[in-house]
């Protein structure tokens, strides 16, 4: 049997996929599990996010999941307790030597620059120590009924970097003369009160999307905008301002469950000695609006990434 | 904001409030069992039965009030298995959804003879798993949201006051403010002066005509509406009146739809469907959904489109609606209205018919060319999982899994996530079938955790 | 994980036979594209460039000076700002002189495609120099963030370059003063 004792993983984000993320893993029996993040958790969480409940609301996500975790003493499969470590803070803060000490590393967060931070610290970490340390991470994403997961082991398989041409464009951008002059759509109006009438009547202030005041000023120009221009201002309802200046993206707990659940079949298959970094494959996609379907497939290393092309 | 928020705007308040008064029967308590009513109940779903094969349980992450306060708002009865009170169909009639995860074949054997309402059953076998959609009738959607769809814009048959809309611009090309008309009215211009030519009218011959009109136009203007009418130039030739293939299979499946609740009102729906596809009125043509896409234009011309649409798709409705009225039946208005913004995108999909495999499924499934060899041992282990005919006495099952020792526990942790992961498909389908809303599967959905593969077959 | 560490002991052999290789210099990815693509410019004489921020907070300073159309003899400048999100976001562009062009708006808006809906992670630095200075070479008043001077030009291309030379000298339009952009010779 393999031996599990030494075995610790690192835990981005403990939203949607995190909750799946480690409750899995504490079934899984990792002795050893440490989660970061710097959110507090909110009413619109919880129809996903598990570990947390209404009384949580405004506590640290990393502090109320370990808490929750740790309060269920489920049996390590080293004999030990599973322990979930939690850390209420921005991950880029954290230090290479300690992102260094560990086995593996989960990651189901919302942000790119994140991801693209600890990747980079990863290939480092594998090109100052001379490939001694090579950390696999596993990443995630999900969205609505869509997901994906990535396992990138740097220098061996195509890291986050490699494969930052199959991301979607974040946002949904308007020209800014067709929100200037002829808006047609309701979100084209949003968008210019939004980059051009807030920036121009609050210069020294940056717009706060959590900030009610900040809203109704953007929901009240929107609206008068719309009138302006013959626009039809009853789809200009809170939830669908909020929704576009927020760039909400839709989440469901059924599919944090299935991408969560890739990611730590990953896990599984590393720690277990199933996965084969030469041809197992890397990347899998999931969507299940229409049916089921998933795909899975290799993604080659880019020869001159700028990020891992340094490890040869 | 609502706690649903996030959910709703992938179903609407119509599914949440379908999914919140769905009443949920689960058979089985094991962990794939929890998982499903954890996926459930996180959405808002409030109606659960969960129903036993034992005292009891496995090691659970979901214990006691763990699961409640997900949903304060939610009834979970817990009722142990009753052969007796459970092999006859009314005590399974209330349910609007049973999702199977039991592996006891006595249990097993009495659902496979009794009618059930839509089911799910599903199944976990080390590194791999299944989800089975299974009832007698067809299930159809209103609103299956397709991720792309070709807008209807009748631009090779328009209604009169759409032709008299787009004839009403003046084309004189080289005159300069042309920059603001949309390509509805660019494509349309094109299309009748190839039509005027007596040439064939062909996508490419649009396109052509098109790319002759950039040439013509003002230097110094960008002409991005006239590269975006050539991008969508294929809409000059889409046939409005040629029913679309989902569409002429619902058409087909709905004499078997049952005659109560939703499939009732779909059945309705569709007839009166036919009825107005062979009036004089609709001309062959579906109700148009009244939504235009975003194109370049200005404000005013993009406004009188839309209002032109939108009209005409009011119009229609009204004339539906009026040969909905003679079933006698009363359809709530939003649901008319829902319906017709849909018809191009109404979807069926047929389940498994009957919740035992067909002992010949397998084999069927080796014959079909496509399909690998090792998705058939997959799946036969997972039946032989499931269905095991050996184990029929469960007091047996119960001894053998006490004996199972602490190291045999521990192995089995491994395969946590290959549970979570069906247990998430079997919610998701759930949603899908309880909501009508999305396509769910059609029928047998097989995943493979070592190779990161999954299937759909129709067994 | 023993497939794995067998493949790291085979790369360490063979490291130690090849000696060392490079270090990343940063340690955002952002800035290290940043820095490629700064690299890899290849500037024309019309603009000037300017880097002195560029490691404190991640801003390029840019001064064009077309030296042909309506807008030869000035010289403008914008700021271009990199986010972590870089390049998967464009940066942020702004025209820190007030001008007077029927694509700026006097607060400094640009409006230029590759910087919104057309912006590709494969563009960079160099795509928005010259998608800039492409601006003052062919204005576009089909695309007007400033209306008044779209119309002006597309009215009369004669009264919209008296209207530059104006604007251009710290003059007012429309009840709107600009800034005194000409180069001093």
């Amino acid at each position: 049997m393999t031996d599990l004792s030494n075995v610790s993983v690192l835990v981005l984000g403990a939203g949607g996929l995190g909750c799946e993320i480690l409750k899995n893993l504490a079934m899984q029996g990792i002795p050893s599990i440490h989660v970061v993040d710097m959110d507090t958790i909110e009413l619109t969480n919880l129809n996903r996010q598990f570990l947390f409940s209404e009384a949580d609301i405004g506590k640290s996500k990393a502090h109320v999941a370990a808490e929750f975790i740790n309060g269920k003493r489920i049996p390590a499969a080293d004999g030990t307790v599973v322990r979930v470590t939690p850390y209420f803070q921005d991950l880029t803060l954290f230090d290479k030597r300690f992102i260094a000490s560990f086995t593996l590393i989960v990651s189901g967060l919302d942000s790119i620059e994140a991801r693209r931070f600890v990747n980079t610290q990863l290939v480092q970490i594998t090109l100052e120590t001379k490939y001694e340390k090579c950390i696999p991470f596993i990443d995630g994403g999900s969205e609505g009924w869509k997901g994906h997961c990535k396992t990138i082991i740097p220098g061996f398989t195509a890291c986050y970097e490699c494969s930052l041409g199959t991301l979607p464009s974040k946002a949904e951008s308007y020209p800014l003369c067709t929100i200037a002059n002829s808006p047609r759509l309701p979100e084209h109006v949003i968008e210019y009160v939004l980059t051009v009438q807030w920036p121009r009547e609050f210069p020294d202030q940056e717009f706060d999307g959590d900030q009610d005041p900040h809203l109704n000023w953007i929901i009240e120009r929107s609206i008068q905008r719309a009138r302006l221009f013959g626009i039809d201002d009853t789809a200009l309802t809170r939830e669908f301002v909020v929704g576009v200046v927020k760039n909400i993206i839709p989440s469901v707990a059924s599919t944090n469950a299935v991408v969560a659940a890739q990611c730590c079949n990953e896990v599984t298959k590393l720690l277990y000695n199933i996965y084969d970094p030469e041809s197992s494959p890397n990347f899998v996609v999931y969507n299940g609006d229409d049916g089921c379907f998933s795909y899975s497939f290799t993604h080659e290393r880019l020869p001159d990434c700028l990020i891992c092309g340094v490890l040869q | 904001m609502d706690k649903y928020d996030r959910q709703l705007r992938l179903w609407d308040r119509r599914g949440q409030e379908l999914l919140t008064e769905a009443r949920i029967c689960i058979v089985g308590q094991s962990s794939l069992g929890q998982e499903v009513l954890k996926n459930l109940l996180l959405p808002g779903a409030s109606n659960f039965t969960v129903i036993t094969e034992k005292m009891q349980s496995d090691q659970s992450f979901f214990e006691g009030g763990s699961l409640m306060r997900l949903n304060p708002r939610a009834s979970i009865e817990t009722v142990c298995w009753d052969t007796n009170q459970m092999a006859n169909k009314h005590f399974w009639e209330k349910f609007d959804l049973v999702v199977i995860v039991t592996t006891y074949f006595k249990i097993l054997e009495v659902l496979s003879k009794v009618k059930l309402p839509r089911s799910l059953i599903c199944c976990t076998h080390e590194f791999s798993g299944y989800v089975r959609f299974i009832s007698p009738h067809p299930h159809f959607v209103i609103e299956s949201h397709p991720q792309h769809t070709t807008p209807d814009l009748r631009i090779m048959n328009p209604w009169t006051e759409l032709k008299y809309y787009l004839e009403s611009f003046d084309f004189t090309l080289e005159e300069d403010d042309f920059s603001d008309v949309p390509y509805i009215v660019i494509i349309y211009q094109a299309l009748l002066s190839v039509k005027k030519r007596g040439d064939p009218v062909s996508r490419d011959a649009i396109k052509e005509e098109i790319r002759g009109m950039r040439a013509l136009v003002h230097e110094g203007t960008t002409g991005a509406n006239l590269y975006e009418a050539e991008r969508f130039a294929h809409l000059a030739t889409a046939q409005s009146e040629k029913v679309p293939d989902n569409l002429v299979r619902c058409f087909e499946l709905l004499d078997q739809a049952p005659e109560n609740g939703f499939d009732q009102t779909v059945q309705i729906l569709l007839k009166s469907l036919k009825i107005y596809l062979g009036s004089d009125y609709s001309d062959k043509q579906l109700p148009l959904s009244g939504s235009i896409p975003d194109m370049i234009s200005s404000t005013e011309n993009y406004n009188n489109l839309k209002d032109l649409y939108q009209k005409k798709a009011k119009e229609d409705v009204k004339y539906f609606s009026s040969i909905v009225a003679k079933s006698r039946v009363h359809i709530p208005d939003t649901v008319i209205n829902t319906f017709c913004k849909n018809t191009k995108n109404l979807r069926v999909v047929l389940p498994s018919r009957s919740l035992c495999f067909r002992p010949q499924a397998t084999q069927i499934l080796s014959q079909q060319q496509d399909a690998p060899t090792d998705l058939v041992k997959l799946l036969t282990d997972l039946i032989n999982k499931q269905f095991k005919i050996s184990d029929a006495d469960s007091k047996n099952k119960m001894d053998t899994e006490k004996q199972s020792n602490s190291e045999m526990k521990s192995e089995s942790k491994k395969f946590y996530p290959v549970i979570s992961l069906i247990a998430g498909i079997a919610a998701q389908e759930s949603i899908k079938i309880l909501t009508h809303q999305f396509v769910p599967i059609e029928n047998t959905f097989v995943y493979n955790g070592i190779s990161n593969q999954s299937w759909t077959l129709k067994l | 994980m023993l497939k794995l560490r067998q493949m790291q002991k085979q790369k360490q052999e063979q490291l130690k036979s090849e000696g060392t290789s490079q270090a990343l210099k940063h340690t955002k990815a952002s800035q290290i594209r940043l820095q490629k693509d700064l690299n890899n410019v290849d500037l024309p004489p019309t603009i000037q460039i300017d880097t002195c921020d560029v490691a404190r907070d991640c801003t390029l300073y840019l001064q064009i000076y077309p030296d042909e159309g309506f807008y030869a003899g000035g010289h403008f400048k914008f700021s271009l700002h990199f986010k972590d999100t870089y390049p998967i976001e464009a940066p942020q562009v702004k025209c820190t002189s007030k001008i007077y062009h029927p694509n700026i708006d006097p607060q400094g808006n640009v409006c230029l495609n590759i910087l919104r809906e057309d912006w590709s992670p494969v563009l960079d630095v160099q795509s928005i120099m010259i998608g800039l200075l492409l601006l003052f070479l062919e204005p576009n008043p089909n695309d007007p963030l400033n209306k008044a001077a779209a119309m002006d030009f597309k009215d009369s291309a004669a009264n919209f370059a008296k209207n530059v030379a104006i604007a251009m000298r710290g003059g007012s339009l429309y009840g709107e003063r600009y800034d005194y952009v000409m180069q001093k010779d």
